[in-house]
């Protein structure tokens, strides 16, 4: 039988306040069979124990399902996403938290809530792509959740902001993989997010700008030689709307790093697609002076 | 009653461990994914070699019995080159294959179908005019002004876009015909 108590931390669980014998019973089997790995009959005795009035409002009880339903879940359904087992632990928790008064658990109790908000984050990463990216993002608003809550150090903002940026780059390669427009428009929205967040984030700006950049010389690279002028007019437009839209966000990721070669290079190629040839020269001044 | 209650450090501390490793280079490949594709294409000299291209459909050239269309750039251009190198690869003239010369200076070769002269070469251009008159060379220049003093068709930049200016006379001089359905689309005509 797998030895569960690996590492102990003693919890005193203090019962003789229960007047119902019968509730403290079925709390300290779920208990016993808990430590003896025996996760079913825990789970079915703790939900039982936890139907009585006076049982529900110690924080005790509670802290024993969530960890019953913690274990379960890594036992049964760690790579679902959907996990009911990781809810139902962390709603258990939660509620050991809240009755947790003299605080004899808490930092216990957070650091297994944190654990399980971890997961969540991991499934939000696994679940990145162009498929799943509803669910990631369901995932990962959890992972905030729980980590605002429960972590004094944790900064929403900048993990969102990441968060965004990386969907946003993962959409920029299915884009540039597929030149799919619900991929571009999937990647020019999580920039945007970003970008609401942080606007002066040189990364953001630099590869929202790449996405325009790219898109006007993916309009001009699909065109064919033989194409009437008139229509090559209306491409050739639509190619430097791109360009224009690419160049305030390469200014600005400039703003933020005039040392960056490859801002320089963008901003050097978004002017020379503008044919902007006094803006080129100026960038590409400052490019060759990088290389040296 | 007391119980005594476990709690699953160890099992918890090492997917801590990996938690933090993983985030950690999650996080850190922030600095590393930095999308650094750029297209490197230069789309002018796509839209440019389109153009010369497309002239190809209103010149009328005088009749010749050379198996090839001859294209020569005066000037140094690689992205020019690379998109010519394209066209010629892929398309014909008629029945004639399209040669694609860059040169640094006109030479006394043949004369081409047309000669583009680049920016930098444009001093070029009364030499080229001179040389080629009345032998059925399309001269195309990219620099403001030089459709009023010989070019016949000249590249510039309108809020942006490439266009280009037409000049009938010089065209007439060089010994080429030009359709009508051209004018509408230059950005200046001159007669």
């Amino acid at each position: 039988m797998r030895k569960y108590i690996i590492h102990i931390t003693v919890l005193l669980l203090s019962l003789s306040a229960y007047t119902s014998f019968a509730q403290m019973e079925l709390v300290e089997k779920a208990l016993n069979f808990y430590n003896n790995g025996q996760l079913d009959s825990a789970k079915a005795n703790i939900d039982k124990g936890l139907n009585d009035p006076e049982t529900v409002s110690d924080y005790q009880p509670w802290l024993i399902k969530g960890y019953v339903y913690k274990e379960l879940y890594k036992k049964k359904e760690l790579n679902d996403p959907s996990s009911q087992y990781r809810e139902i632990a962390i709603q258990a928790l939660k509620k050991a938290l809240e009755l947790d008064k003299a605080k004899e658990q808490e930092s216990n109790t957070i650091q297994n809530l944190k654990f399980l908000g971890s997961k969540y984050n991991n499934d939000a990463i696994k679940f990145m792509d162009s498929t799943n990216y509803e669910l990631s993002e369901a995932l990962f608003d959890k992972y905030i959740s729980i980590y605002s809550a429960y972590d004094p150090s944790f900064s929403a903002d900048t993990n969102r902001m990441q968060y965004y940026i990386t969907l946003g780059l993962r959409f920029q390669d299915y884009f540039e993989a597929t030149n799919s427009e619900n991929m571009r428009k999937l990647a020019e929205s999580y920039y945007l997010r970003a970008l609401k967040i942080n606007p002066n984030t040189k990364i953001t700006n630099k590869n929202f700008a790449l996405l325009y950049y790219n898109e006007g010389v993916n309009i001009i690279n699909s065109t064919d030689f033989d194409i009437d002028l008139e229509k090559l007019y209306v491409v050739q437009q639509q190619a430097v709307d791109m360009f224009k839209k690419a160049e305030p966000y390469m200014l600005k990721a400039y703003s933020v790093d005039p040392k960056d070669i490859d801002v320089i290079e963008g901003l050097r190629n978004i002017y020379q697609s503008l044919n902007d040839m006094e803006k080129v020269d100026f960038y590409n001044k400052k490019y060759n002076e990088l290389k040296k | 009653m007391s119980f005594t209650f476990g709690i699953h450090f160890a099992c918890d501390r090492f997917m801590r461990k990996f938690l933090i490793i993983f985030l950690s280079i999650f996080f850190l490949s922030f600095d590393l994914v930095d999308y650094s594709f750029y297209q490197k294409d230069d789309t002018p000299s796509k839209i440019k070699a389109t153009h010369l291209y497309v002239f190809t459909k209103y010149f009328e050239w005088p009749e010749n019995s050379a198996s090839t269309f001859n294209i020569t750039i005066l000037g140094e251009s690689t992205g020019l080159m690379n998109e010519l190198s394209k066209l010629s690869a892929t398309k014909t003239v008629g029945s004639k294959k399209i040669t694609i010369r860059q040169v640094s200076s006109l030479s006394n070769e043949d004369a081409p179908e047309i000669l583009f002269i680049l920016s930098d070469k444009s001093h070029s251009l009364a030499d080229a005019v001179a040389k080629y008159k009345g032998k059925g060379t399309l001269i195309v220049t990219e620099k403001q002004g030089l459709a009023k003093v010989g070019s016949a068709v000249n590249f510039v930049i309108v809020e942006n876009n490439i266009k280009f200016e037409l000049n009938k006379t010089s065209v007439g001089k060089a010994g080429l015909k030009v359709s009508s359905k051209i004018e509408p689309l230059a950005v200046k005509v001159l007669e």
